[in-house]
C-alpha cells in the first residue's frame, strides 16, 4: 500500500480523438464503396486487391481511427501519464487517413505510385502514434492490468506495420522475398490477436466495470489472460524468425497459425465469456441500448475461433472471408461502436462542463445522447453484419452491394450521433 | 480503519470523516459527488471517499478549486480520496 503522487498534466484537447473518431465514417463509406463497386468480388477469396482493400478500410479506417483516438484520452486517463508532443497526433491523422486513401486506391486499380506514397504516409503516422505514446505508456505510474495490455496493443501495432509495409511494397513495384503466407499469418495475429484484441480486452477491464458496474475478472485471471496473449503472440514470430515448419499440413504458415491459438483463446474465448458473464451479474441492470454493442460484439467474438478452424482446414474460401468479415466488423467494430456511444459523450461532458459541476447546474452525461439514437445505430450495424455473412454465402452481388448500403447508412448514423454529441454546448 | 486512515493521511483521530463509498456509482457521477461535496468544503472540514481506481481526470479540477487532496491506493487497487480545503 502506498500513497502515490501524480503529475497533474491535463487529458489531451478533445480535438484530438474527436479527430480521429470523427474519421471512423469515412472508413466505413470506403468499404461501402468497395461493396458497391465490385459487389461480390470482394468477398470471393481473402487473397484478391479488392479483398484486401475491404479489409484494409475496416481494419485501418474504422478500427485503427477509433483505438489510435481512443488510446490517446486513455493513456493519460487510466495510466496517469500524458502523451508526449501530443500536437503531433494531428500530423498522424492526416497522414493515416491519406495513407489509407492512396492503399486503397492502388488496391483498386490505382498507379502504384499510390501505394508508395501511401507507405510513407503510413510509416509518418504511425511512428507519430507509437513513439509518443509507448515513451508514454512505459513511464506511466499506473502499471495494472490495463495498461500492460496497452503496451501489448501499441507494441503489436508497431511490429505490425512494419511488417505490413514491407509487404505492400510488393503492390509498389517491390519484391518481397521471405514466404508471404507466413508472414501474412504472422501479421494478422498480431494485428487482430496483439493490437486489436489486446486493446479490447485492456480497455474492456477499465470500461465495463466503470460504466456499467458490473464485476471485475480479478488480477489473476487479467494476468493469466495476459499471458496467454503474449504466448500466442511471440510464438508465431518465433516460427517465422526460425522458419520451423515442414511441408504438407503443418507449413510454416499453418504452424505459425496453430502458435497463435494460446492468444486466440484469451481473446475470443475467454474475454468474451468472462465480460458476458459480468455484464449479466452487474449491479444496477439499467437499460443501455450501448450494451447491446458489447453483447453483440462479445457473441461474434465467441464464434471466431470455430470459424477460424473451419478457414484453416476447409478448402472454401468463403470461410475465410467470413471469418474476417465477423471478426472486423461483427466482433471489433460492434464493440468499438458501442464504446464510442459511452466514451464520447464521457469526454464532452469531461470536457465542457465538469469544470461546472458544483458551481451551476450543468447537464448529465447520459442526457448528451438519447437512447433511441443508440438503438438504431445498433440496428444499422448488427443489418450490416448480418447482410454481409448472407451476402459472403451467396456471393451475389446485390446482396453485397446492399450490405454496402447498409453500411452507408451506419456510417452516416455514426457520424450524426458524433456530429450530435461534439456540438453539445 | 480509523487508526489506519488516520496514520495514512496524518488526520487526528477525532477528526476522521466517514468514507464515502462512490465504487458502486457509474462514471463520471463519483467525480460529480466529489466537485459537489468539495464545493461545499469549509475550512476546517474533509471529504474522504472510497472510487475503483486513481480519479486521474478529477485532480486538476480540484487543484482549480483550491482543494487539497491525498491518494492512498489499497491492495484490490480501490482508492481512498481525502480533501481539504487549502489553507
Amino acid at each position: 500500500m502506498k500513497t502515490v503522487g501524480l503529475s497533474l498534466d491535463q487529458a489531451p484537447p478533445l480535438s484530438i480523438p474527436a479527430s480521429f473518431f470523427l474519421t471512423i465514417p469515412i472508413g466505413m463509406l470506403m468499404a461501402a464503396y468497395i461493396l458497391l463497386k465490385t459487389g461480390s468480388a470482394a468477398l470471393i477469396s481473402p487473397w484478391m486487391p479488392h479483398a484486401l482493400a475491404l479489409t484494409h478500410a475496416g481494419s485501418l479506417g474504422v478500427l485503427g481511427m477509433g483505438m489510435i483516438g481512443a488510446l490517446y484520452q486513455m493513456t493519460p486517463v487510466v495510466a496517469g501519464s500524458p502523451v508526449p508532443f501530443t500536437r503531433l497526433a494531428h500530423i498522424a491523422h492526416i497522414s493515416l487517413v491519406a495513407g489509407l486513401l492512396g492503399f486503397i486506391w492502388r488496391l483498386m486499380g490505382g498507379p502504384m505510385s499510390m501505394m508508395s506514397a501511401s507507405i510513407v504516409c503510413f510509416s509518418i503516422a504511425i511512428s507519430a502514434v507509437v513513439l509518443p505514446l509507448g515513451w508514454a505508456l512505459i513511464h506511466a505510474p499506473t502499471t495494472n492490468e490495463t495498461v500492460q495490455g496497452m503496451r501489448v496493443a501499441v507494441a503489436s501495432l508497431a511490429v505490425i506495420t512494419v511488417i505490413g509495409l514491407v509487404m505492400a511494397s510488393g503492390f509498389a513495384g517491390g519484391v518481397f522475398s521471405a514466404n508471404r503466407m507466413l508472414w501474412v499469418q504472422v501479421h494478422l495475429t498480431l494485428a487482430l490477436l496483439g493490437w486489436v484484441g489486446g486493446l479490447i480486452m485492456a480497455v474492456s477491464w477499465q470500461v465495463i466495470p466503470t460504466f456499467y458496474l458490473t464485476p471485475d475478472d480479478g488480477k489473476t485471471t487479467k494476468r493469466w489472460l495476459l499471458a496467454l496473449l503474449l504466448t500466442g503472440l511471440v510464438l508465431p514470430l518465433l516460427v517465422a524468425i526460425t522458419g520451423v515448419g515442414i511441408s504438407g499440413f503443418l507449413s510454416p504458415s499453418r504452424l505459425a497459425a496453430i502458435a497463435a491459438l494460446p492468444a486466440a483463446i484469451a481473446i475470443w474465448l475467454l474475454h468474451p465469456a468472462l465480460t458476458l458473464r459480468n455484464i449479466s451479474n452487474r449491479q444496477r441492470k439499467r437499460s443501455d441500448a450501448s450494451l447491446f454493442f458489447w453483447q453483440a460484439g462479445l457473441v461474434s467474438g465467441l464464434l471466431i475461433i470455430p470459424i477460424a478452424m473451419a478457414a484453416l482446414l476447409l478448402p472454401d474460401p468463403r470461410w475465410q472471408v467470413l471469418f474476417g468479415w465477423l471478426l472486423i466488423w461483427g466482433w471489433a467494430a460492434t464493440i468499438m461502436h458501442g464504446m464510442l456511444t459511452r466514451i464520447v459523450p464521457f469526454l464532452v461532458w469531461f470536457h465542457r462542463y465538469s469544470a461546472r459541476v458544483g458551481l451551476e447546474i450543468v447537464p448529465s452525461m447520459r442526457s448528451l445522447l438519447t437512447q433511441q439514437r443508440i438503438k438504431i445505430g445498433f440496428i444499422l450495424h448488427l443489418s450490416s453484419v448480418l447482410l454481409g455473412v448472407i451476402a459472403i454465402y451467396f456471393q451475389t452481388d446485390w446482396l453485397a452491394q446492399l450490405t454496402g448500403l447498409i453500411l452507408v447508412a451506419t456510417a452516416f448514423s455514426i457520424m450524426s450521433m458524433l456530429i450530435h454529441v461534439l456540438r453539445s454546448q | 480503519m480509523d487508526k489506519l486512515i488516520s496514520d495514512v493521511f496524518s488526520l487526528p483521530g477525532k477528526n476522521i470523516p466517514e468514507i464515502i463509498d462512490l465504487c458502486n456509482l457509474e462514471a463520471p457521477e463519483p467525480m460529480e459527488k466529489i466537485l459537489l461535496a468539495g464545493a461545499v468544503l469549509g475550512p476546517d472540514d474533509a471529504y474522504l471517499a472510497r472510487l475503483p481506481h486513481i480519479p486521474y481526470p478529477l485532480l486538476p479540477h480540484l487543484e482549480t478549486r483550491g482543494l487539497a487532496w491525498q491518494l492512498h491506493e489499497e491492495k484490490d487497487g480501490s482508492v481512498l480520496i481525502l480533501i481539504r480545503r487549502r489553507s
